[in-house]
């Protein structure tokens, strides 16, 4: 159903043409009925060819966008553009902001007396399909958190957090399409491993992918179920999820750590332990690979998303000390 | 314009129910369907249901076989004269979005080719392939799906772990792979092409690749198609010394 009224975009990079391009699709607004700004002519022209409502200044969009204004421009410009949009007295939009890393706090100084959500989206929106989480600031209302999940939900799927769970939705999947890459292209070696031609094996990789991550969202179910429902006695899966979990299958001794009694040990470390007093022997203890952590598929899965959640900490200014004793990471 | 048998009863009530035309009797299918007759039994009850289609001389439609594991060979040679398909197609066939390999028999045609893949495409995609290659398609796409489901459980267990509720690390993450892999089917791109676009210097993600890269996931990963491959080579009778030595698995 059409909105009433009109929403605007600061920055029409990649992001916001997605959001744009999928709000429009779903009818939610039409392309009259969106004002955006940008700096770059080349990309004023292309927004004015979709029919939206184009502008160099910030200010006007603002003015004219009643329902909702999105900041859509890298991190580093936000608080500049933040300067406009305080100025506008008669804005009365809630201000969404998908500037990764930008708090509500630096966004609540910047811009006093505004509502303001948070959004933390990811790049699969350039295809309709996003994983967002968002957090509403201390102003914004509950039609503000209806308004922005119902534009969120037409791109993909979106689910409000506290704000301070922004870090781990970007570890998951705010990162986690580069991961789900890595997973397709090496499906895809093992296909060409396997003896297939690579555009078939690539094909085929991406689709399972796509095929079974459908099945949880549309099922429900426990991925953990839907992997015993698929696994029979002695076959050719169970095989698989074998090869998958035992990690793989040659030792990698230069490249890895070694964890032992806690200590993090390089290979072939050698300690001398002692002398025998007559012989003059020298004795000293080889340590070799005991522990291995971190690998192993799942273990590498989730050390993926937690390095990530930490790497996000780090970037919004938290202590490792505090990553490490709040957080455990 | 739809003709199914079955032996079990509660299963012909529910077909019956979708207006479809229900038969106790696998003949009755076999004269009545004139472009294609799926094969959608067990494998194990594959060669007694291929006896009653060999009876049926005015059967003039193609035999598409989705069982795993039943070769051309063994199809063709229960069924003289027919024109057969073999399919290796995947459970996410369930909600439409199916990855299935084929292959053609002997005498299958190239109208048999296009109306198979017609039928395939409608619950996903698929690709032709020679037979020879059917068991690395298991190993990838017919076993696959429970790779992506470890997948999935572990990227929400990290989630989890970062302090996400369990319900919301488990939606994002299937979101998340889903996403991608549209992406990926989507812009044609490579998978290592569209990784660089989103792997920002010094950022959260190459962080979490880094990751990935150390505990060795995508050997595991390589190690579970080539495993399920060769499970699939074994199960279909061809020997260890074969496999290793003519296809190196």
């Amino acid at each position: 159903m059409t909105m009433a009224n009109t929403i605007g975009f600061i920055g029409t990079g990649v992001m916001a043409s997605s959001l744009i391009g999928g709000i429009v699709a779903e009818g939610l607004y039409a392309p009259d009925q969106i004002y955006c700004s940008d700096p770059y002519p080349p990309a004023r022209e292309v927004a004015s060819k979709k029919g939206y409502n184009v502008t160099e200044s910030n200010s006007v969009v603002c003015t004219n966008a009643k329902d909702a204004v999105f900041l859509a421009v890298k991190p580093n410009c936000v608080l500049d553009v933040c300067k406009d949009i305080a100025e506008v007295e008669q804005l009365d939009a809630v201000v969404v902001s998908i500037a990764a890393g930008v708090t509500l706090e630096a966004l609540e100084n910047a811009l006093p007396g505004k509502r303001i959500v948070r959004v933390m989206p990811n790049t699969p929106c350039l295809v309709r399909e996003a994983a967002s989480g968002f957090s509403l600031g201390s102003l914004a209302t509950d039609d503000d958190r209806k308004l922005v999940k119902k534009l969120l939900d037409a791109v993909g799927v979106s689910m409000e957090v506290p704000e301070n769970l922004l870090n781990a939705v970007t570890g998951l999947s705010g990162s986690g399409p580069a991961f789900v890459f890595q997973f397709i292209e090496a499906l895809s070696d093992g296909g060409v491993r396997a003896g297939l031609p690579r555009h078939v094996a690539t094909m085929l990789a991406a689709q399972t992918v796509k095929g079974a991550a459908e099945m949880v969202l549309n099922t429900g179910k426990h991925p953990g179920e839907l992997k015993d429902g698929v696994t029979s006695p002695g076959g050719t899966t169970i095989a698989g999820v074998e090869a998958l979990e035992k990690g793989y299958d040659v030792v990698s001794l230069n490249r890895s750590t070694f964890c032992f009694l806690g200590l993090k040990i390089h290979p072939f470390h050698t300690f001398f332990i002692g002398t025998l007093p007559r012989h003059g022997t020298t004795f000293w203890l080889y340590f070799f690979p005991v522990i291995w952590y971190e690998s192993g598929f799942r273990a590498s899965t989730m050390s993926a998303v937690t390095a990530a959640t930490k790497r996000s900490m780090q970037l919004g200014g938290a202590s490792d000390e505090e990553i490490g004793n709040k957080y455990g990471l | 314009q739809i003709q199914c048998s079955d032996p079990y009863p509660p299963a012909r009530e529910a077909a019956s129910k979708k207006g479809y035309n229900v038969s106790e009797s696998n003949s009755i299918v076999c004269t009545n369907a004139k472009d294609a007759v799926f094969l959608a039994v067990k494998p194990n009850c594959v060669m007694s249901a291929c006896k009653d289609i060999a009876e049926a001389e005015q059967l003039d439609a193609v035999i598409v076989s989705i069982a795993a594991g039943v070769t051309l060979e063994a199809l063709e040679n229960a069924m003289p004269g027919k024109r057969i398909v073999r399919v290796m197609p995947n459970t996410p066939c369930l909600v439409g979005e199916a990855a299935s390999g084929f292959s053609l028999g002997t005498l299958a045609t190239n109208e048999d080719r296009k109306l198979v893949k017609k039928l395939l495409d409608a619950v996903g995609v698929s690709v032709e392939v020679p037979e020879n290659l059917l068991n690395a398609v298991t190993g990838l796409s017919g076993s696959g799906p429970a790779y992506v489901f470890q997948f999935i459980e572990a990227l929400s267990d990290g989630g989890v772990r970062a302090g996400l509720p369990r319900q919301v690390a488990t939606m994002l993450a299937a979101q998340t792979v889903k996403g991608a892999a549209e992406m990926v089917l989507n812009t044609g791109k490579h998978p290592g092409e569209l990784k660089d676009g989103v792997t920002s210097p010094g950022g959260t993600t190459i962080a979490g690749v880094e990751a990935l890269e150390k505990g060795g996931f995508r050997a595991s990963t390589i190690s579970a198609v080539t495993a399920a491959t060769k499970r699939s080579m074994q199960l279909g009778g061809v020997p260890d010394e074969e496999i290793s030595n003519r296809y190196g698995l």
